[in-house]
Order: C-alpha cells, then sequence, then structure tokens
C-alpha cells in the first residue's frame, strides 16, 4: 500500500498475511503492526500477546469442510506449538455452527487444551437455541452485560468485546442496539484519549458488503466515541477472509475461520460456504496474532501478501 | 495526521482462481420457479413431493391452485443461495406455507415482528406456517437479515 510517509501512532499499519495458519499483529504504541509468520515474530518480541480465532462452527459437516472439528483441531495445535504462548485468545464468535450444547462443549474443550484464557463473544450461529443465546451465556456470560458484551484493560490496551448478533431486523445488517451503545459511551467515558483500544466482536463494524449483510446497522454510533482515541483497533470474524481498513484512527482487520472458507464479496451468487480443492482448505483457514508492543517506534505502512 | 486507506488484502490471487468453480456451481440450483400446490391433506413430504411433481408439469406463478376438495392448500418456498423462492408468495387464507432449507447453511424464518419464527433450519429441514389472516406478512431470515420476503395472504 502506499501509506508511507510521516507515521505516527495514528493510524499506523502493517499487515502481513500469512495463508493457511495465522497472521501476527502487533501494536507497537497501540497500533497493529504486523510482525512477520508467527513464530519468527513471537521470537522476536518480547511484548504482550494475543491470539485471535474465529468461525469454528463446530457442528459443521458440509462439503465446504465435512470435519470442521479437525481443522479447529490443527489450529489448537498450531497455538500448541508456539515457543511462547499469547497471554490469552479472543474468540470472535461463531464457536458452534447450530449452538446444541455438545457442540458448545466440544468447541471449549478442545479450545481449552491450549491452556491459554479465551475472551468470547457470541456469532448469530452461537444464539440458535430458541431462548436468546442461554446456551452461549451459561458457559460465556458471567460477568458481562446485557447480551454478553464486556470490556477489561491488560497491559494499558483497553479491550472491548461486543454483540452484534441478536434481534436483528429484518432487511439490516448486524446490531449493536441502543443498550449497548450506551453501554459502550459509559465504559469508554473514563479511558484518556490516549488509551490503546482494541474491539472485538463477531459481524464487521463497518460495512464490507451490504449485500451479503456484512456490516453492522449502528456501528457508525459506537465508532464514533471512539473517534478520540489515538489508536483503535477492530477485530471481527463472520466472512471467514481476511479483510482489512485504515480509516483515521480506526484500524479494521477480519479473520479467517478455521471451518470453511467463504467467498470474497460479490465473486459469488451467495456468501454461503465456498468449496475448494480439498488440498488447498487448509490454505484459506487461519487463525491471527496480536502482538502489543508500547514504545514510539516510527512504523512503516505497509500491506503484503505471502502466498504459501 | 489524517489518512485514509483500504487493503483487502485476502488472498486475492488464490481466491481468483476459485471464484470461477464455486459461480458455477452455485448457478446449477439458482432455478427459482414458483411453488405451486394444492394438496388434499396437510402433510409436509407429500407437499414437496407434489411440488417436484408441479415442477414437472410446469409451476404457474406464484400462486396457489384451487383446491378440489376443500382440504388445507400447501406451497413450498425455497431456501437457496441466500434468497427466498419465490420472494412474493400470494396464498388463499388457510393455507399452510412450508420452508425449505436448500442451502449448506443454517437459516432461521421469521416474521418480520416475531409473530412466528422457525428453529434453526439445517440443510433439508422445513418449517410451516398457517397463515389464517387476509393481509400481508412479511418475513426475513432472523440470522441473515437481509434475506427477505412476503406472503400475500388473500380471501
Amino acid at each position: 500500500m502506499d501509506n508511507i510517509g510521516k507515521i505516527d501512532r495514528r493510524g499506523a499499519l502493517e499487515c502481513m498475511i500469512w495463508a493457511g495458519t495465522g497472521v501476527l499483529w502487533g501494536l507497537s504504541g497501540g497500533v497493529p503492526k504486523s510482525l512477520g509468520l508467527l513464530g519468527e515474530a513471537m521470537a522476536a518480541e518480547s511484548g504482550f500477546t494475543f491470539l485471535q480465532i474465529s468461525d469454528s462452527h463446530i457442528g459443521f459437516n458440509k462439503p465446504a469442510n465435512p470435519d470442521a472439528l479437525g481443522t479447529l483441531r490443527q489450529a489448537v495445535a498450531k497455538v500448541k506449538a508456539l515457543a511462547r504462548k499469547p497471554d490469552f485468545m479472543i474468540h470472535t464468535g461463531d464457536i458452534t455452527h447450530l449452538s446444541k450444547p455438545t457442540e458448545f462443549d466440544t468447541a471449549g474443550a478442545l479450545i481449552g487444551e491450549t491452556g491459554v484464557p479465551v475472551h468470547y463473544v457470541p456469532g448469530e450461529h452461537d444464539f440458535l437455541d430458541g431462548n436468546q443465546g442461554k446456551a452461549y451465556l451459561d458457559r460465556y456470560g458471567s460477568g458481562t452485560k446485557g447480551a454478553g458484551w464486556y470490556s477489561f484493560d491488560d497491559h494499558g490496551v483497553h479491550f472491548i468485546g461486543l454483540v452484534n448478533v441478536l434481534d436483528l431486523r429484518a432487511g439490516g445488517l448486524g446490531r449493536l442496539g441502543q443498550e449497548q451503545i450506551a453501554w459502550l459511551a459509559d465504559d469508554l467515558s473514563s479511558k484518556s484519549s490516549s488509551t490503546p483500544i482494541v474491539v472485538f466482536a463477531h459481524i464487521p463494524l463497518w460495512t464490507v458488503y451490504a449485500d451479503w449483510g456484512w456490516g453492522t446497522d449502528d456501528s457508525a454510533a459506537a465508532l464514533s466515541l471512539l473517534k478520540r482515541f489515538g489508536s483503535v483497533t477492530v477485530l471481527n470474524g463472520h466472512i471467514h477472509q481476511i479483510v482489512q481498513k485504515v480509516e483515521g484512527n480506526i484500524t479494521f482487520h477480519t479473520a479467517r475461520s478455521t471451518a470453511f472458507p467463504q467467498p470474497v464479496p460479490g465473486t459469488a451468487p451467495s456468501p454461503g460456504p465456498m468449496t475448494v480443492p480439498a488440498e488447498q482448505l487448509r490454505s484459506m483457514l487461519g487463525i491471527t496474532s496480536i502482538e502489543v508492543r508500547m514504545g514510539d517506534k516510527p512504523l512503516a505502512v505497509i500491506d503484503s501478501t505471502l502466498a504459501s | 495526521m489524517k489518512r485514509s486507506g483500504t487493503c483487502i488484502a485476502a488472498f486475492a490471487a488464490l481466491s481468483l482462481v476459485l471464484v470461477g468453480a464455486t459461480a458455477a456451481s452455485n448457478a446449477a440450483v439458482s432455478d427459482r420457479e414458483p411453488d405451486v400446490i394444492a394438496s388434499p391433506r396437510p402433510n409436509i413430504a407429500y407437499a414437496i413431493f407434489k411440488t417436484i411433481v408441479a415442477r414437472k408439469i410446469g409451476a404457474l406463478g406464484g400462486m396457489v391452485l384451487a383446491s378440489n376438495n376443500a382440504a388445507v392448500p400447501e406451497t413450498v418456498i425455497r431456501i437457496a443461495n441466500f434468497t427466498f423462492a419465490p420472494p412474493t408468495l400470494t396464498v388463499h387464507v388457510g393455507s399452510s406455507v412450508t420452508w425449505k432449507n436448500e442451502d449448506d447453511m443454517v437459516h432461521v424464518v421469521k416474521e418480520q415482528n416475531g409473530a412466528f419464527t422457525s428453529d434453526a433450519l439445517d440443510t433439508g429441514d422445513t418449517f410451516s406456517h398457517t397463515f389464517s389472516q387476509v393481509g400481508t406478512v412479511d418475513y426475513f431470515c432472523a440470522i441473515h437479515p437481509h434475506m427477505t420476503g412476503r406472503i400475500v395472504v388473500e380471501p
């Protein structure tokens, strides 16, 4: 990308796509910065790291991936193989495919094998129990507000987990709702503008592709509350592919699924699961790792892909 | 300092190779014949069977055939490629409508104000609702809300 020049902590983004397994992100002075391949970057940096995993869809067994549990197991193996464990993981939703208790339990047990604490937010597939997400909230709702949103602080970074998959409206996109936005305003009110912010939610908090519902109707209200902060990173799932955007102080990033790929926007009749040749499947699934580095080193803004 | 830029960096080259195949496979299920049926008895499987028969002999655009024996007419709406087919369906009051999910993805049929909501419909699952009042009923997929449809219930 061409976003080079006078770089400061606002909007600096460097990312490298690692087809097949993951992307390592660093936050330098609160700004996300890719550090390269997972293993070497973990060795090179000593900061605080966390890892994003998404859309495991345990229970999915269609042709796009008859073994979603097996590919999650591979992702978990990647994490277990890291020389240094991340401080925690975030799971950006669609843990299960049908919200069945057995699916939740299977996913939870497997992800738990990493030995790494996990902060979850739900996807729409986790709220399919016909009971307003009770199956999810019974497991992951402790200490959260409303339909499962919450915030916490770690290493000076303020993390916010949002829920935008409940009570969706006909013709619309994802939805946060007034109650959650009011909570967010209150949550942020005590934070100084220099606090690095990481927001994570299932459906993208910007409009990736409205025709397929890939956006959140009332995200503008939430993002406006984040404008005063020097560095905001938004991490989402839902679309099963990496899409990134930098807008002012906010960097957006969506993660790959561990279960099945979905088409690039507009390239297929629908966003349904994309069946690819078996030997290609794992190159389209993955996880994302993020490293937080404090300091104010100048950053080059470079986006690049690594074809495997 | 303000900067804005977009990088859609998602494995572009690899994806492009795959697009053609995906589009081709999806096109195979994109036919959207309106489903027209009048069933002598309220049986979903039978209705679906009759729908298939109706397709073979040529379906009529979105209208339900009058029932010869005053039994409850049934109509099937296909859920395919994240759309409801037909998107608008006209039925007589008292008709039962059955939605059948033909996607490899879960869908949930929900009246826009929640008057009725299906269970999560996995591939091949069906949901039926009987329309006992004249009027227009708008519905959508509760987890893919950009998917919308309408039932017009006539006397």
